[in-house]
């Protein structure tokens, strides 16, 4: 099982400050003042690193180092500004946030439907999942409602069981299971547990460590816009943690380790 | 079958997927549109769905508003501003159907990226489908309008003729071109937020500059170079050729229309395939 899955090749992203004026009078304006420094920074870079088929890595870091955007890089929803990201598994699936492509006035059953095509999935599969899928919802008697009559905890469910029952071989977790009560929660690691003791990857993504230490054997840390540690989940969270005690964090040193088994 | 070390990881026969900066071109694009034509078909009857959830008169609305501003037109174009033309109406509708519908179509694309934000920033599709579902939809009443209108021209004043089967080619030449402009509108309004409504009010200008309530020869020698600039000038005149006066069209307007739509949709796709990739940050 030591095929590779994914692999971030010097993966750089800049994004640029925009500034509100995006109308086309005060663009005029601009471009006669030549008001041109758009303000650029990097969040991201060079970023390297290669996941196996089967690893479990997670992803820590504070706010604002970059992991939501490298997540959007991994799936495809930002494109890298230099570098480029190759990826080997046949079927990755990414919670983002649960509930997104659903459509309020639209039944649970309608937006199932919806829901596995928007995530690239063939059609005549969901048959054999459906029931499935609406058995981890829990959502039997309210088929037939329209979304909108949900409560928030149910739109997550739904969201999370659409995206687990696709038998994805490269699962990727945004911090979104926090919406659910504790039980649902636990139910979501139990089932992407299930998945990966079945074969697939998981690259998961949070603040909180409890998480990561509970689902992942390996961990990066990203700070300075780039992976400050790559390694086991217990080195990484004390590299994390020490610099969490530090008053200034960026003293963190940057270590190049990106060659990891 | 050799070994199973753990470094270096194999490299998979398949090749990978690529995320990079290095996929612009039109093949890529089409082959990415085509694994996703399912979601495409979903979303159609998505957005067919959702237009009348909750409101009673339902269908009845799509057509009820085109039929309102025909009556409207006819009563000014007939009876007040007398447009010398024999059984008006006629001559109006087809023109008026069109032309509803390539504008439609760009206000709503042009709609579409922004109020899609949350879709495109948190999920990974080809985002095409977006405004080319919005146009599949108006295209979808404009087909009904349509054929609506022929059933009703065949029953009750049989005036049609043999030219009137030449209809699905222009409909399609018209198809092609709305498609490609729309896509070209979609994008530009992710960078300047006042197109959608650049849109509205460049349509009720070009309305009343193109033929569709009054023939082409109408107009004067001066004007004429400026009016057959807009490609819907040659296209609504087709309308009129096949379905009003009954004769086979120009060839040389048939051409002019074809070279706009090619020229639309390669613009269209080519242009929406450089930009798409930063609609995520900038919504």
């Amino acid at each position: 099982m030591s095929e590779l899955c994914l692999e971030c090749i010097d993966v750089s992203k800049k994004f640029r400050l925009y500034e509100r004026d995006t109308s086309l009078k005060s663009r005029f304006a601009n471009s006669i003042e030549r008001h041109t420094d758009l303000l650029e920074w990097y969040v991201l870079r060079d970023i390297n690193f290669r996941i196996l088929q089967g690893d479990r890595v997670g992803i820590i870091g504070r706010n604002g180092s970059g992991k939501s955007t490298l997540l959007k890089l991994l799936t495809g929803i930002y494109t890298p500004t230099v570098g480029g990201i190759e990826i080997y598994c046949k079927r990755m699936l990414a919670l983002i946030e649960l509930g997104v492509g659903f459509y309020d006035e639209l039944t649970a059953r309608e937006n199932i439907k919806l829901n596995w095509v928007f995530n690239g999935l063939p059609k005549k599969e969901l048959g054999e999942y459906f029931d499935e899928i609406v058995e981890f919802a829990g959502l039997h008697n309210f088929l037939d409602t329209p979304l909108k009559y949900y409560s928030t905890g149910m739109v997550a469910r739904l969201g999370f069981a659409i995206a687990s029952h696709a038998h994805p071989d490269l699962l990727i977790v945004d911090e979104v299971l926090a919406v659910g009560d504790a039980e649902f929660q636990e139910r979501c690691y139990q089932k992407i547990d299930e998945l990966c003791r079945q074969g697939a990857t998981l690259i998961l993504v949070s603040h909180s460590t409890s998480a990561i230490e509970q689902m992942c054997e390996r961990a990066i840390l990203l700070d300075g816009e780039t992976i400050a540690h790559d390694g086991s989940v217990l080195d990484t969270m004390n590299v994390y943690n020490d610099a969490l005690s530090k008053p200034i964090f960026e003293n963190l040193s940057v270590s190049p380790s990106n060659s990891v088994g | 079958m050799m070994s199973t070390t753990i470094e270096p990881p194999k490299k998979s026969d398949r090749k990978p997927r690529k995320i990079g900066n290095s996929q612009h071109t039109l093949s890529c694009q089409a082959r990415h549109l085509w694994d996703y034509r399912e979601l495409a078909i979903e979303l159609f009857w998505t957005y067919l769905k959702l237009r009348y959830v909750g409101s009673v008169l339902g269908f009845i609305w799509t057509m009820l508003n085109p039929i309102l501003y025909i009556l409207t037109y006819w009563l000014v174009f007939s009876f007040i501003i007398r447009v010398d033309l024999a059984n008006f109406p006629l001559f109006l509708i087809p023109g008026f159907l069109s032309w509803n519908f390539t504008l439609t179509s760009l206000i709503e694309a042009s709609e579409s990226i922004i109020t899609s934000k949350p879709l495109i920033t948190k999920v990974a599709f080809p985002i095409e489908i977006i405004p080319l579902t919005r146009v599949a939809v108006t295209f979808f009443d404009f087909l009904i309008s349509l054929v609506l209108y022929l059933i009703a021209v065949a029953v009750v004043l049989p005036t049609m003729t043999i030219t009137a089967l030449a209809l699905p080619l222009v409909v399609l030449v018209q198809l092609l071109f709305t498609v490609g402009l729309s896509l070209l509108v979609a994008c530009g309004s992710v960078y300047f937020r006042d197109i959608p409504k650049l849109v509205a009010v460049v349509g009720t200008m070009l309305f009343f500059l193109t033929p569709i309530f009054y023939p082409l020869s109408y107009i004067p020698e001066s004007l004429q170079l400026l009016i057959q600039l807009n490609p819907m000038t040659h296209i609504i005149s087709i309308y009129h050729d096949l379905l009003y006066y009954g004769v086979w069209p120009e060839p040389i307007r048939l051409w002019v229309s074809l070279l706009a739509a090619s020229a639309s949709l390669l613009v269209g796709f080519w242009v929406f395939g450089r930009k798409k990739h930063v609609f995520a940050e900038l919504t």
